[in-house]
């Protein structure tokens, strides 16, 4: 679980070049940390890749607003996977 | 009535050096920038060499987050028009960001990111293809992403037109600002195609030397040895300005811009038209638009790629246009010592033509070792040479025909 949240932050701070320290799991992608809508496809993009996953392309994917949102997200597709 | 337009501020991306002064300097002592190719393993390609842009550090101009969403075309554009802007010297308050546009050419756009983003299509399927990689492909965004940066809401878009786009983008800014449609505009060319997919395309057309040995002598034009031109890349960005809006703010003024001319050879799509002859229309339309004669002009930064038919018809144009006056002019190429830029030779040439009628000096011809009784006239050989220049013309032909001259004036104020 750790793991899934650790990855997921560090692709964000890689992403939008901030610190790691202000990727908490309360931010919201947005409105907190700036991204606009083709960085949020890119974030979502590189942790399908790191995960080894598909998004379905269904609303879920589009309603992710914080990173702890992300992370349950992520969780639930790699935990459904195995 | 139609206002009178003068460039205020340049800006190069180039190789060379990573500044105006730097690549001016160079140019006048003759040096070459033509190497072995760097940026990728040129092993197994028929041609191994090119200009490279080196010592540009783009870090200083953009930070991480926006630079990995920028095709390389977009950083140069992006370096070459801050410099410019900031050697313009206008500040917020000069003027009004809705009358000041951005028309930036490139013949191919971002076609570093097309390959890159095509091996991931192939290697990782669909899903592998960046978000950003339609924004980083397309020929436009040079333009549309300068104008962001520096707040300017006039005119903006790209012009297209192979060799010639920078030309054809100095020539519709200079238009607009001559309509009074915009008092001020940000103009030029990019081009970084100095990867595998254009080196081999250009290759197998036997369009670019194959000197790879001696890469410094490879760029030769007007030379009977000449075979082929050299691929260069990198921007040349100018800011045109409306003469009582830069006098209003104490601009410095380098030299007019008076005027431009442009036609289609209708003939072929890489061959140039016989006898130069739609090369001599634009070259005559130049002077016309600028109300000058031949006897004029003193000196022509030519298209002279050193490709043995551009150089030979661009001859034959320029006699044409010029009659009798052709042998007392002065014609050079800079292509000889930073190989062509492409979409963005238009604006790096412009800017080292408006340096020439500024400073007075002429910028030689390099490699120029064995005459050619088809290309028989002044070509500056090897030496730079001081001269007074009241009127000079800047030359840029493209693929497909296109032709476009720019005619610069002497600034005296």
């Amino acid at each position: 679980m750790a793991e899934v949240a650790g990855k997921v932050k560090q692709v964000i701070a890689e992403k939008l070049q901030i610190d790691a320290g202000q990727v908490t799991m309360e931010a919201s992608i947005v409105e907190d940390l700036g991204a606009d809508s083709l960085e949020q496809a890119d974030i979502l993009f590189s942790l399908e890749d790191e995960f080894g996953i598909t998004a379905d392309d269904t609303d879920e994917a589009e309603g992710l607003r914080t990173v702890a949102d992300i992370v349950a997200y992520l969780e639930k597709k790699v935990a459904s996977a195995s | 009535m139609s206002k009178r337009v003068v460039v205020s501020g340049m800006g190069t991306v180039a190789p060379l050096g990573p500044d105006v002064e730097s690549l001016w300097s160079a140019l006048l002592e003759g040096r070459n920038a033509c190497r072995t190719i760097t940026q990728f393993d040129p092993t197994g390609f028929p041609v191994r060499i090119a200009c490279e842009v080196t010592g540009f550090d783009l870090d200083a101009f953009v930070d991480k987050r926006e630079a990995r969403k920028m095709d390389p075309c977009t950083r140069y554009a992006i370096g070459a028009s801050d410099m410019a802007w900031s050697d313009s010297g206008l500040q917020d308050g000069d003027f009004d960001p809705d009358r000041a546009g951005v028309i930036i050419g490139s013949g191919v756009g971002g076609i570093q990111t097309l390959e890159t983003q095509h091996t991931l299509l192939i290697d990782k399927g669909p899903r592998g293809v960046s978000p950003f990689f339609i924004t980083m492909l397309i020929a436009d965004m040079p333009a549309g992403a300068v104008s962001i940066r520096l707040n300017l809401k006039g005119p903006n878009y790209a012009t297209v037109s192979a060799c010639s786009s920078g030309a054809h983008a100095i020539g519709a800014a200079f238009r607009a600002v001559r309509r009074g449609d915009a008092d001020l505009m940000v103009a030029g060319g990019t081009e970084a195609a100095v990867c595998q997919m254009a080196l081999a395309g250009f290759a197998n057309m036997k369009a670019i030397s194959a000197r790879n040995d001696e890469p410094e002598r490879a760029s030769r034009p007007f030379d009977a040895e000449r075979d082929g031109f050299v691929l260069g890349e990198g921007a040349g960005i100018v800011v045109l300005e409306e003469l009582e809006h830069a006098r209003r703010r104490g601009a410095r003024i380098y030299a007019e811009m008076a005027g431009f001319g442009e036609s289609a050879d209708a003939y072929h799509i890489t061959a140039p038209a016989p006898g130069g002859e739609g090369a001599a229309r634009a070259m005559s339309l130049a002077l016309a638009d600028a109300g000058i004669g031949p006897g004029d002009v003193q000196y022509i930064n030519a298209h002279g790629t050193s490709t043995p038919l551009n150089d030979k018809v661009e001859t034959e144009g320029i006699k044409r246009a010029f009659g009798e006056h052709a042998r007392r002019l002065a014609v050079s190429s800079t292509k000889s010592m930073i190989g062509h830029l492409l979409g963005a030779a238009g604006g790096v040439e412009f800017i080292i033509s408006a340096l020439a009628v500024s400073r007075s000096r002429i910028p030689p011809t390099v490699n120029y070792e064995n005459p050619d009784p088809e290309c028989d006239l002044d070509y500056v050989p090897n030496e730079a040479r001081e001269s007074t220049i009241e009127h000079a013309l800047s030359n840029s032909f493209g693929f497909g025909g296109h032709n476009a001259v720019v005619a610069l004036r002497r600034f005296e104020d």
